[in-house]
């Protein structure tokens, strides 16, 4: 039994040893990760071809899903940066106020939380920590605060992939996850406003930025509980750090905070640079409507039928009549590539656009999106053929013999751990969200909380992430000290997770005990 | 990179195809479609 639950264990160890150690990227980690699952599997696990095959192939479909989100998140950010409406956004802010540790909360926290929910994939990092190497902040410290300030709004950030891939792995109820998730990252949102402002100027500072935080991280947090219970997950993110934004924006109005001379911001190129995203935001919200949303989710959808399938050793995988359909007129993704046709010709028409724009971003995004998208496809296909082998389940079993009572605490870590290993929310609920979700079940505690904090730990993982630190270093001069910006973020990482491992067993144990639902 | 992620997006259908239609030799010929996928990857990526 321990000699399997090692052997379970393999695929996971060897994903983190080779992006920790030997540092590959996460797509040749990843696809090393695949060749050990499927001999494990095969060899071990009592694994038919057939079995491993359809596997493969239900990884691809949730694979496929993400990554059609992926390429029009970028594809959009793309249009957006490449007609200067990211410029804009940033010179706004920075001529909004003559308060320092403001101008800091609102570029490292707010903005760079927006841009989380409409971009992701690293690009928040990229654009903030030469933002805030321009206000002022050292090139490390830069690096550390874009990395942490971003890191609660990474589960419903890049249009909700993270979360979206945690409902799909583990089947549950996207509403009930989405408003666990939303509570805890709403914990985490607080926390990482107040280590910003530790780590700008620290405990003075804190001290005196503690109200500004709570009224803002309690806007903030508050948004994305609501937009995330009226299941626009999409714009989760984007809403909350928009409301942030705007909540520092009339701070700025009072005296105490109003910057006294210097450039004037111009208002109509301003809101202009927001016209894709505010599409977006309009695009959600409408197609969030069930009179709406079901018409469009029935006109195109993909689905494949999957047989039954089982090991020798009589682990079964029932059959499906429609394994993770795609509605493609109101798949995430969609809806981003309209918002970005709509986003082109705004800007086209105010003579923002430059000759040969489609040629050049379309070619940005390809290569942008290739090594990612390998990564998510070989990742998920790993999880499957875990899942499908029983090899996830045993896992679980392991886990659950071995913490009992505590593995509550000790949730977010793992969800923490599977962000580090590879690099996204995303990977790490692929990995780790059916192992939470089946752990949870064995122990009888309450699988939503314990899924909602895994992608919160999945989401803090994201300020420890090699593959995101690297982002962060190479935009604020620093690159080669990535170790430091790790060592430096680990502590803040940890007793967030902390904190929200606790706000999780407290939820667990309130509502409805330590049982399921 | 282009010709890896072909393969492992791509190899998956054949398999399922394969199984779904009774044909073994398809269905190996997905597996190692997908295989040579992730070996490009692995020593490419």
């Amino acid at each position: 039994m321990l000699v399997m639950w090692l052997l379970s264990l393999l695929p996971f160890t060897a994903l983190l040893f080779l992006m920790i150690v030997p540092k590959w990227s996460s797509a040749r980690a990843g696809a090393a990760s695949w060749f050990i699952a499927a001999i494990l599997a095969y060899a071990f696990f009592g694994a038919d071809m057939g079995l491993i095959g359809l596997a493969n192939c239900k990884g691809l479909l949730l694979g496929l899903y993400v990554s059609y989100l992926i390429w029009a998140g970028v594809l959009l950010y793309n249009l957006a940066d490449d007609t200067g409406a990211i410029a804009d956004m940033a010179e706004g802010f920075k001529a909004l106020t003559g308060d320092e540790l403001l101008q800091i909360l609102l570029v490292g926290w707010t903005f760079v939380s927006f841009l989380q929910g409409i971009a992701g994939f690293g690009v928040p990092v990229a654009v903030v920590g030469p933002m805030l190497t321009s206000l002022g902040v050292q090139p490390l410290s830069a690096a550390s605060i874009a990395l942490l300030g971003h890191a609660w709004s990474v589960t419903f950030g890049s249009m909700a992939t993270s979360f979206l891939t945690l409902v799909l792995v583990t089947g549950l109820n996207p509403p009930s996850l989405a408003q666990w998730s939303a509570v805890l990252l709403g914990v985490a949102c607080v926390a990482t406003g107040l280590l910003v402002s530790y780590m700008y100027g620290g405990t003075k500072v804190m001290v005196r930025g503690l109200p500004i935080v709570v009224a803002i991280g309690g806007a903030m947090s508050l948004t994305q509980y609501l937009l995330a219970a009226l299941r626009s997950y999409v714009i989760a993110s984007t809403g909350a750090g928009l409301v942030g934004c705007a909540a520092v924006g009339l701070l700025s109005r009072a005296p105490r905070f109003r910057r006294k001379g210097g450039p004037k911001v111009e208002s109509g190129r301003f809101f202009l640079a927001f016209s894709p995203y505010l599409a977006l935001m309009a695009l959600s919200l409408a197609v969030s409507a069930e009179p709406v949303s079901r018409p469009l989710s029935l006109a195109i959808s993909l689905s494949l039928p999957f047989p039954e399938t089982r090991t020798t050793y009589g682990w079964v995988n029932v059959a499906v009549k429609s394994y993770s359909t795609i509605s493609l007129l109101t798949h995430p993704g969609t809806l981003v590539l309209e918002a970005a046709l709509i986003g082109y010709f705004v800007f086209r028409g105010k003579a923002m656009t430059r000759n040969g724009i489609a040629g050049r971003i379309f070619r940005k995004t390809a290569s942008q999106c290739l090594s990612p998208t390998i990564a998510t496809l070989c990742m998920v296909m790993t999880s499957l053929v875990m899942n499908e082998s029983g090899m996830t389940y045993m896992l679980a079993e392991g886990v659950a013999e071995g913490a009992g009572a505590l593995y509550p605490i000790i949730s977010a870590f793992i969800g923490i751990l599977g962000c580090f290993a590879t690099g996204s929310n995303s990977g790490s609920n692929t990995m780790f969200g059916a192992f939470q979700r089946d752990t949870a079940r064995l122990l009888g505690i309450n699988e939503y909380v314990m899924c909602a904090s895994q992608t919160a730990g999945g989401a803090l993982g994201s300020m420890i992430a090699p593959a995101k630190v690297v982002v962060g270093t190479s935009v604020t001069n620093a690159a080669g000290r990535e170790g430091e910006v790790i060592h430096r973020n680990v502590r803040y990482c940890l007793a967030i997770g902390l904190v929200t491992s606790i706000a999780a067993w407290l939820m667990a144990l309130a509502f409805g005990g330590l049982v399921n639902r | 990179m282009a010709l890896s992620l072909l393969l492992i997006a791509t190899g998956p259908f054949i398999t399922y195809y394969s199984i779904a239609s009774g044909s073994t030799i398809f269905i190996w010929i997905g597996l190692v479609e997908t295989a040579i996928g992730m070996l490009l990857a692995l020593l490419k990526a």
